[in-house]
């Protein structure tokens, strides 16, 4: 008779999974003060949206500035309310819940007082994981990604690139299926971003997390995805859903070909078209 | 009047723009050079010279009025006196209990409060005003009242000191608690943290700068407030030495008085300097 033992919630496990996200026509409306009176009213900034993200996808959002890209996570990160839908993860509701997925922002938000090691362990303390236990698990990663030498250093000696590295470290760490990126090399200089795009993509490929990655830029949506939901704005909606056909593992190389040359016009030309003339 | 094309208004602007030098350009003159620390040293002890070797030399020709003013030689012979008979330790060791016993109990009881106002807006929006109101009150006009209620002991003087500090301490917490970055709270919700984790991660972190960098003005503040504790009535203590030599025209034990609390005051700054940076270094460290 074979005896199962339930593993300890307290070990770290880093392991290839992913999990299925369901956006179900996610809805968020804010009131605003009518000018001149006293009524308010409902805005929208996000009319109904469905998106799905697959085990190990890559999806990404591409829209401009304001279009309710990040509203949009927000809320499947459980940190707003949605005036309507549901957040699905692997077939059950969770909407409205925190602490089921990763969520990374632009703004790598380390902890200053804290140690590199301390920042990216965050996430396994909040859960409950055995300080051993999280170390025991951050520290390889850290070694393995470059800041093995930098576990003990404050964020403030970091460059730029390492912290957000360190940031996206601790978004792993996490250890849920689903990482929230929003636009996380967003404020790094072009070279230091490809390093990172680069990096990305070789930590996807390793842990086959569930990626959902908002950005505005075309080139980087491409580069990384395979599939692409481009958004306009005003309220934000989903226009047009695109899926890349290129192949893993991408290269530098990649970026050159006549097909990547395709998939950025067609998501440019689908961004500068009017909403009322896509067919 | 003919319109000008865009270079031609800059032109002609450029053409109204006084010229400042003939050269065009400014050299810039450098106003950052270090003094030499030597000359520095030199200087500061010929102040201190000049300063009491005039007042004895004043005195002595007869120019400065020795029964106001005394001199340094009269203050000197007062003051090896005095510590000689030994009285004078004991109000030093008085004075300087209850300066650190109020800025300790003030300290914490102020960063309690600060820190308080972060778990209801509505309890902090209610009280905060009052703590802004009870520190806007020259507190020192209460020390009456406080002698009156809690004796001529060192109890209304430690209360004395003790009201000083909190006041700016729980103003220094409660401007900490406002500026923890919002994002990282909603990085910490994101991750399922309970509003104590937040607190004690965040929070109370962010807001300890801002108490460790208001000890080296509380602890002055301290020692302000045990005096006047000691002036409105007391049976020992430096600001009762003071007191009581005024009473009694000694000019010269009034200087010593001050002088060791000049002294006092330095030290307790020096000694909470040291104490500051490692907290600060500590609080750097760990976390």
């Amino acid at each position: 008779m074979t005896v199962i033992v339930d593993r300890p919630s307290t070990v770290v496990d880093t392991g290839p999974a992913g999990s299925t996200l369901e956006v179900v026509g996610i809805g968020k409306t804010y009131p605003r003060q009518v000018a001149g009176t006293k009524r308010s009213e409902d805005v929208p900034v996000l009319s109904p949206v469905d998106i799905v993200a697959r085990p190990g996808e890559f999806v990404s959002i591409v829209g401009p500035s304001g279009c309710g890209k990040s509203t949009l996570f927000s809320i499947v990160a459980g940190l707003e309310t949605p005036s309507e839908g549901s957040i699905l993860i692997d077939g059950v509701d969770h909407t409205g819940e925190t602490g089921l997925v990763g969520y990374m922002l632009q703004k790598d938000l380390l902890m200053p007082w804290r140690s590199v090691l301390a920042n990216v362990v965050l996430g396994l303390e909040v859960r409950g994981v055995r300080r051993a236990d999280a170390v025991a698990a951050a520290r390889p990663l850290l070694r393995e990604y470059g800041l093995g030498d930098y576990e003990d250093a404050k964020p403030g000696q970091l460059s730029g690139g390492m912290r957000q590295r360190a940031a996206l470290l601790r978004t792993l760490l996490f250890n849920r299926q689903i990482m929230l990126l929003d636009e996380p090399f967003g404020a790094l200089d072009a070279q230091t971003r490809l390093q990172m795009q680069m990096w990305l993509l070789e930590v996807q490929a390793t842990f086959a997390k569930t990626i959902v990655f908002v950005t505005h830029d075309i080139d980087e949506a491409v580069f990384l995805s395979d599939r692409i939901y481009v958004m306009h704005g005003k309220p934000g909606e989903v226009v047009r859903e695109i899926r890349v056909d290129l192949p893993r593992p991408r290269t530098l190389e990649a970026t050159g070909s006549a097909a990547f040359g395709r998939y950025k016009d067609e998501v440019r030309s689908i961004l500068m078209t009017p909403s009322g003339e896509l067919t | 009047m003919t319109a000008l094309s865009p270079t031609a208004i800059l032109q002609e602007l450029e053409a109204r723009t006084p010229k400042t030098t003939r050269r065009g350009g400014r050299r810039l003159v450098s106003q950052d050079r270090r003094p030499d620390p030597v000359l520095v040293g030199v200087l500061r002890v010929a102040v201190v010279v000049v300063v009491f070797g005039g007042w004895e030399v004043g005195v002595r020709a007869g120019v400065i009025n020795a029964f106001y003013w005394s001199s340094p030689s009269l203050i000197l012979a007062k003051a090896v006196q005095q510590f000689g008979a030994g009285s004078l330790w004991g109000d030093l060791a008085f004075t300087l209990t209850s300066a650190v016993v109020g800025f300790v109990l003030g300290t914490v009881l102020g960063t309690a409060l600060g820190l308080s106002f972060w778990w209801s807006n509505t309890y902090g929006k209610t009280v905060e005003p009052f703590v802004v109101m009870f520190e806007a009150i020259p507190k020192l006009a209460l020390a009456p009242i406080v002698v009156l209620v809690l004796g001529i002991g060192i109890e209304s003087k430690i209360a004395m000191a003790t009201g000083m500090v909190m006041a700016v301490q729980a103003l220094n917490a409660a401007a900490g608690v406002r500026t923890v970055d919002r994002d990282v709270i909603r990085m910490l919700n994101s991750l399922g943290a309970t509003r104590a984790k937040v607190f004690r991660s965040v929070v109370v972190p962010s807001t300890l700068p801002w108490i460790i960098s208001g000890l080296r003005v509380t602890i002055g503040l301290a020692l302000a407030g045990a005096i006047v504790g000691e002036f409105i009535g007391s049976d020992k203590g430096l600001g009762r030495l003071i007191v009581y030599a005024g009473s009694v025209y000694d000019i010269a034990l009034i200087w010593v008085g001050v002088f060791v609390l000049a002294l006092l005051s330095i030290v307790l700054y020096l000694v909470v300097g040291v104490v500051e940076r490692r907290l600060a270094h500590s609080v750097a460290a760990s976390r």
